[in-house]
């Protein structure tokens, strides 16, 4: 009996537990006035959009920006969220739309972080240090980041989804709103691409 | 095979989406070709790659600054919004409208609203204009409707 009783107090307080919550139980409850559901939303998200703003920008103020505009969004438009679609992919998609505002915004602006001043390409693993294979492929993850911001915005990001974020093609689609068809054709473009430019900078 | 088919079946591939037989074939190929070898095995190791990256960390400040901001909006701080953003912007153009047309109906077709009893006044004007031009011209009308009466009389008397 006390063992039900504390197995039922334990389940009960997992319901309760906003971080036993699915994403879109937790929109349910902040559009309800729980806003310890959003302050959830905000840790979950905050910085896997983050990662994927990035993608656009690769410059952190701009992207916590466009990061911050997006979780506003999901504070003041909550109510728009429909059960239709994953809220990842709603949220993303608020990212995405955001995102390319900003960038139609400061189009002029270009990023110069993995430059140097004279414009030499920064490259980290020329260092004569001993690493470990850890360090290495943290070098080789930096490496791929930065080959992949010189690739064309619709592979880069169509490849950042797949392979960064591991999303499935069908939600990749949604989130682009581009058809599934393309998406692969550009996932699988931008992949070859990047084979290549890495290719031609080991040799 | 052609370079540029063989690239688009690299996803297929990887994917593990081909059957036995278009597997066998492009694995075959593989095996031939060291250029085509190399170039999968390259997006392997960059897929594995990018699948171990740490991801990045927005800064320390992120939430109190988004605090802040939400703060500065219209909204209360304790979560509950105001009354018009807890309801999408189309029920509250579409209550307004229905509540418009409510107005204008009360106002047009009341009985005893101002414009109606406008509207009888001119009625009554335009009836006395029609009423007016000559007493003799309603005397003659009379007449002419009184030998009317008695004809028709004498036409039912005649039936009789």
């Amino acid at each position: 009996m006390t063992q039900s009783l504390l197995n039922s107090s334990l389940k009960s307080s997992a319901m309760n537990n906003p971080f036993k919550l699915s994403d879109e139980k937790l929109v349910a409850r902040f559009v309800n006035g729980d806003i310890n559901a959003y302050k959830e939303l905000v840790k979950r998200y905050k910085d896997k959009l983050f990662n994927f703003v990035m993608r656009y920008f690769n410059n952190r103020e701009q992207a916590e920006d466009v990061v911050q505009e997006t979780l506003i969004k999901l504070y003041t438009h909550a109510h728009y969220y429909k059960d239709i679609a994953q809220f990842s992919t709603w949220i993303y998609t608020i990212a995405k739309n955001n995102a390319l505002t900003e960038l139609r915004k400061n189009k002029a602006k270009k990023s110069d972080s993995m430059w140097t001043d004279d414009g030499k390409f920064i490259d980290i693993a020329s260092s004569e240090i001993p690493l470990d294979e850890k360090v290495q492929n943290e070098i080789a993850v930096e490496k791929l980041n930065k080959y992949l911001l010189e690739l064309p915005e619709n592979f880069r990001i169509a490849v950042y989804l797949r392979d960064f974020e591991e999303h499935s093609y069908e939600e990749i689609s949604m989130i682009l709103e581009i058809p599934i068809g393309t998406i692969k054709s550009r996932i699988n473009r931008g992949r070859i691409m990047l084979a290549e430019k890495l290719k031609s900078y080991k040799e | 095979m052609d370079k540029n088919i063989f690239e688009d079946r690299i996803l297929a591939y990887l994917d593990g989406s081909m059957d036995f037989k278009e597997r066998k074939e492009f694995e075959d190929l593989l095996n031939h070709n060291d250029s085509y070898k190399s170039l999968v095995n390259d997006i392997k190791n960059n897929i594995s790659l990018m699948k171990k990256a740490e991801p990045l960390k927005v800064s320390k400040n992120f939430e109190e600054r988004l605090q802040l901001r939400i703060e500065s909006l219209s909204f209360s701080n304790d979560g509950k919004k105001s009354f018009f953003s807890s309801y999408p912007r189309q029920w509250i153009f579409s209550g307004l409208s229905v509540f418009g047309i409510l107005v204008l109906t009360f106002l047009f077709f009341q009985p005893n609203s101002n414009l109606i009893v406008v509207d009888e006044n001119i009625q009554n004007e335009q009836k006395n204009i029609i009423d007016s031009p000559s007493k003799n011209s309603n005397d003659e009308q009379i007449k002419e409707l009184d030998q009317l009466d008695n004809f028709n009389g004498s036409f039912v008397n005649d039936k009789k």
